[in-house]
């Protein structure tokens, strides 16, 4: 069956309204923790304040959960910039997104992340669910910061 | 030759009045289903014209009453039953009207797909809420019934209608669990189970006494469940239906399609047999 992933702001937007005479929307989490609402409910909708949910993407349903293993590390890493405002992102030297969880290695010139983290496929996945979409953009200067370092080649051994 | 000829004297023709019982037609008039040839449900398997859904619901509505010794011309469904959503009409604002009231205290939620087979959850997000809470003010602890008819057949965690809540009197109605279990609580905090192979057919169970309750398919009893009730605990728990409502949250969502819901006072072995073929005879009519 066909779900549409939604964002915060769209699961709540969508909260106990209705898609026709009868039936409201429910706006459910996966088991993922992804929220979604079904494509019975999309299709069933022919306002004009929600119509914005006929464009929304449609994924196959899937009671699988997250793989958070972590990935085998490189030894290798990148340094995180040392401005205060990024610094106070990872509290106890971690940043767990869903489960998905990445240990900084502090060194004698500040707190670095292995390139195993940088190319977790995992995680990147899980930032790019609607869900996280605030948290991705929150991140997106900091991660742009780190792809430009690897590609200028500033690697260090951890 | 001498023929016999019948004289016709207008007066002495009475016009012959079709009466229906007073649910009935507040029912079907509430739902917009017309008593003449108009054609429902047209090139599908489910096609029937309104005055037959007429005969066939009023049939069916006196066969039940009949079983249960209500009499007959008289509105008098509510002093046995609570609710019964028979799904006729293939919309979802006709499949949220109660038979008993001619009311819509049927609420749906997420994805439902209805038609003139009946109503389909999706197995995800989909329930329904009957309007009613498993309370004092609604039911009788050792007195109620409650039952549904399902057109699907498939094992797991699907329940048909349910309020729980752990360590809570609950409802709880898997017609066919992991395993082929025919697994109910009702009125009790207990799982019990029957074995039962299949979820199509009409499923219902019974309390009519404190230290144990009936478990039912197709108007037949399965087992008689050895539980001690417990006295209505969960404040304000409405009544869901394809799931459970646990705790304010619908759980073990099912994917199955379904006809007739109903709950109601405690019914004996007769009375069910009755009930179920009184709706078979229905399900029949309708073709579902």
């Amino acid at each position: 069956m066909k779900i549409a992933p939604l964002t915060i702001e769209q699961y709540r937007s969508l909260y106990r309204q209705t898609y026709d005479e009868a039936s409201f929307f429910n706006p459910t989490s996966a088991p993922d923790g992804s929220y979604f609402i079904s494509e019975q409910e999309i299709n069933g909708y022919n306002g004009e304040q929600f119509a914005w949910i006929k464009d929304l993407p449609l994924v196959d349903y899937s009671t699988e959960l997250p793989d958070v293993t972590p990935p085998t590390l490189t030894g290798y890493g990148i340094l995180i910039p040392t401005e205060a405002e990024t610094l106070n992102l990872f509290p106890n030297n971690k940043f767990n997104l869903g489960g998905y969880e990445i240990n900084l290695t502090p060194t004698s010139q500040g707190l670095a992340v292995d390139l195993g983290y940088l190319n977790w496929q995992g995680f990147r996945d899980e930032q790019d669910k609607p869900f996280n979409a605030t948290i991705k953009a929150s991140f997106s200067a900091l991660w742009y910061e780190l792809l430009s370092r690897y590609q200028n080649n500033e690697i260090i051994q951890l | 030759m001498r023929g016999l000829y019948i004289t016709f004297t207008p007066q002495y023709i009475r016009p012959i009045v079709i009466t229906y019982e007073p649910e009935t037609e507040a029912f079907l008039n509430a739902i917009s289903i017309s008593n003449d040839s108009t054609t429902y449900f047209g090139s599908t398997a489910y096609e029937i014209l309104g005055s037959e859904i007429w005969t066939a619901l009023d049939g069916c509505v006196v066969q039940i009453k009949t079983a249960l010794g209500l009499t007959l011309g008289v509105n008098n469904l509510s002093t046995k039953f609570k609710y019964i959503y028979p799904r006729i009409g293939g919309t979802s604002t006709k499949h949220a009207y109660n038979l008993v009231t001619a009311t819509a205290t049927g609420t749906f939620s997420g994805g439902w797909t209805h038609d003139g087979s009946g109503a389909t959850p999706n197995g995800t997000n989909a329930y329904m809420n009957t309007g009613y809470t498993y309370t004092a003010s609604n039911f009788t602890v050792n007195n109620n019934t409650f039952g549904a008819v399902i057109k699907d057949n498939s094992e797991g965690a699907y329940c048909e209608f349910g309020v729980s809540n752990f360590g809570y009197t609950d409802i709880f109605f898997f017609p066919r669990f992991s395993g082929n279990l025919f697994l109910t609580r009702l009125n009790d905090q207990t799982n019990n189970s029957t074995s039962n192979s299949t979820s199509l057919g009409h499923f219902a169970v019974s309390r009519t006494a404190s230290t144990s309750y009936k478990q039912y398919k197709d108007g037949t009893a399965l087992a008689t469940i050895t539980q001690n009730s417990t006295p209505f605990n969960i404040a304000n728990g409405l009544i869901y239906e394809a799931c459970t409502n646990n705790n304010g949250s619908p759980l073990f969502y099912s994917p199955h399609k379904r006809t007739w819901l109903w709950g109601g006072l405690g019914f004996n072995d007769t009375e069910i047999s009755d009930i179920h073929s009184a709706l078979a005879t229905f399900e029949t009519a309708l073709n579902r």
